[in-house]
């Protein structure tokens, strides 16, 4: 550490950049702690096991936008991709296929998203900010064509139906599933060489090229786990709501890069990671909670959403340019 | 055709459309704007499926339909497209109430007969139809008030905040429930959609609620889930026309009443477009009668369907209109 550095150690923004992530969790204890003080029954057992469940398919989204966002993309495509997989898989389970094989090709699809994403961005390199948004488009307009304009002929397998929204010992299932991938997702970014190389891609593209290292591989992956997590996300929510229906992914695609954002991952890439993403995703579920049963009306609930998050963002914001 | 009862007047002292007549078949465009969800989509299916019928036909030279997108510029693009293209009528579903007003009028100008539907627009220009969003709301809120006594805790689950429907409804809703202090309501904004309404009635049902009754512009399925999922029983319920709503009703047999917003709009204004092009006297601003279900008139199979989706809006019958559809012909047609 240099002097400069030395010198300045007292200052705050500096402190938050160098405890981003313990800041982002005392952030959230602080928000816990102020919806319980407005309506005590927030702090329940039933609730905080609603809550949970609700904040995993941000969660486990927000585990492949962690990843693109680390190498200075974003993924776009989600809301369509989380909705065609979910399609796909549900209505291959009512023609009689097997729950595995159903999932499996509805995983695949959203994987072959990520990758079709990937070749955008890493041989034609186009921004992902614009061929995941065309993706988008395209995979809405797939979806009619694929469901013929019927509502989706989806039949939810009633054991998946009770299980996503059935406890695991005493947490909902989607949680533990959540907790296993979050668990997975923080020993491959800091414990891997491939994480390491995400990291390396996100902050100098063209060093890591130089230093050996295959960026467009870097890119395929983790665009591939980004749609896997939609759809992985997409099978959850068929289970929570019982259907299928066009539209299921509308709420899905700022929120969990929000849940990045203030997690205190970079937008521009090499910085952050996913332990910061959970607190991140907590924060905003807890914040959308409490925001949409006060009765406050919905300007003032979006002003006080926006507000917040752009609160912390520059919180964020300014302590990484401090950290450089 | 019962044209009297089915394309009522708005309101005393609306005028009569006037428009120059025309010999048909005539050509006839739908200008739709966001197609991404089951309601948009059956709303062109039963259009298609209308224009099928021989009574129908014979009047109908072509439909041709296309989805601009919630975007205000290309819905433009589309209407001017659709002037030049010298279509005799538009049926309109718009982006935005204001926006298309100068695009209209210039196809009013070139002799082209205007029909805005669902979300209306305001030029004087475009004939209007519609159910009447007012009524809808002090509908349901008359039941919520029927069970409830007037007291007790209410559920409101409202629709996308700023647009006219979300407002009219409420408003409705909102002057028959303020003689009565007793009632303790909690609004959510459940944005129409079975997802967002799940998540947010589970938020006020974790924060400590328990409802005596629902009232629900929308994603009224998902509202029933939620409920279920916390492990309580589904309160008396005024809601929309999901199939899944009506399904869970019969199933669970709690006090429901159901009225949708009805996909046959788009046929209506078809109906209304060539009647006026033919000279017959029509409104230039049309009130379609609320399709309303109970639990006495709930009937699977007919306004309900248990093998279909969920998502499905059961409302395609329109009785004082004297139009019966087949749900599986009409979800056969092609978007």
């Amino acid at each position: 550490m240099n002097a400069t550095l030395q010198g300045r150690r007292s200052s705050p923004a500096l402190l938050i950049a160098e405890h981003s992530v313990l800041v982002a969790y005392i952030l959230l204890l602080l928000l816990v702690g102020v919806a319980i003080a407005l309506n005590p029954a927030f702090g329940s057992l039933g609730n905080l096991k609603a809550q949970l469940l609700i904040a995993s398919f941000v969660g486990i989204i927000a585990i492949g936008q962690t990843f693109v966002i680390l190498t200075g993309h974003i993924d776009l495509s989600v809301p369509w991709n989380l909705t065609f997989s979910a399609i796909l898989a549900a209505t291959c389970y009512a023609n009689g296929y097997g729950i595995p094989a159903a999932f499996g090709l509805g995983i695949g699809f959203g994987a072959l998203v990520g990758a079709f994403n990937a070749v955008g961005v890493a041989i034609f390199r186009v921004h992902s900010l614009v061929w995941t948004l065309a993706t988008n488009a395209l995979l809405q307009g797939l979806a009619l064509l694929y469901i013929n304009g019927q509502p989706p002929r989806s039949t939810i397998p009633p054991f998946w139906r009770d299980m996503v929204t059935g406890d695991v010992g005493g947490l909902p299932m989607a949680a533990l599933l959540w907790l296993v991938l979050a668990v997975l997702t923080i020993v491959v970014l800091k414990r891997t060489s491939f994480g390491r190389k995400v990291y390396a891609t996100g902050t100098n593209e063209t060093a890591a090229f130089l230093s050996g290292i295959d960026t467009r591989l870097v890119y395929l992956t983790v665009f591939i786990i980004s749609g896997a997590s939609s759809a992985v996300a997409g099978l959850l929510l068929t289970g929570y709501a019982s259907q299928t229906y066009l539209g299921m992914g509308n709420d899905y695609l700022l929120v969990p890069i929000a849940a990045v954002i203030i997690g205190g991952t970079s937008v521009l890439g090499g910085t952050g990671g996913y332990v910061g993403s959970i607190a991140g995703t907590l924060m905003v579920v807890v914040l959308q909670a409490v925001l949409s049963t006060a009765q406050i009306g919905q300007a003032g609930k979006n002003i006080i959403f926006g507000g917040i998050i752009l609160l912390l963002v520059l919180l964020y914001g300014r302590a990484a340019r401090v950290n450089d | 055709m019962a044209a009297e009862a089915c394309l009522k007047p708005w309101q005393d002292g609306t005028k009569p459309a006037r428009w120059p007549t025309k010999p048909g078949p005539y050509k006839i465009a739908i200008s739709n704007s966001y197609i991404g969800n089951t309601w948009r989509t059956e709303m062109v299916q039963v259009a298609k499926s209308y224009v099928s019928r021989p009574e129908v036909a014979k009047d109908v030279a072509s439909l041709r339909v296309a989805s601009a997108g919630n975007d205000v510029a290309a819905q433009i693009a589309q209407l001017n497209e659709m002037t030049l293209a010298g279509v005799d009528a538009i049926i309109l579903n718009a982006a935005s109430p204001t926006g298309l007003n100068s695009a209209i009028n210039q196809a009013a100008a070139a002799g082209i007969l205007v029909v805005s539907f669902d979300n209306v627009v305001t030029t004087p220009k475009a004939i209007k139809l519609n159910q009447d969003q007012y009524q809808m709301g002090k509908a349901w809120a008359q039941f919520v008030l029927d069970q409830t006594g007037g007291k007790g805790s209410v559920l409101m689950v409202r629709g996308v905040a700023g647009t006219f429907v979300d407002q009219e409804r409420t408003r409705a809703a909102m002057e028959l429930f303020k003689p009565y202090p007793d009632l303790k309501l909690t609004e959510v904004y459940g944005e129409w959609d079975d997802g967002t309404g799940q998540k947010v009635t589970a938020n006020a049902l974790a924060a400590g609620g328990k409802f005596d009754a629902v009232w629900s512009q929308g994603g009224t399925t998902g509202v029933c889930r939620a409920i279920q999922q916390a492990g309580q029983k589904i309160p008396p319920t005024a809601g929309e026309a999901e199939n899944g709503f009506r399904k869970l009703a019969y199933e669970l047999k709690f006090p429901m009443l159901s009225i949708g917003q009805s996909p046959t709009l788009s046929a209506l204004s078809i109906m209304a477009a060539v009647n006026i092009l033919k000279g017959e006297p029509t409104p230039s601003e049309i009130s379609i009668p609320l399709p309303v279900v109970t639990n006495e008139t709930l009937e699977p199979g007919k306004n309900f369907f248990p093998d279909l989706p969920d998502s499905l809006f059961t409302a395609i019958n329109i009785g004082a209109c004297g139009l019966e559809f087949d749900v599986n012909e009409v979800l056969a047609q092609k978007v």
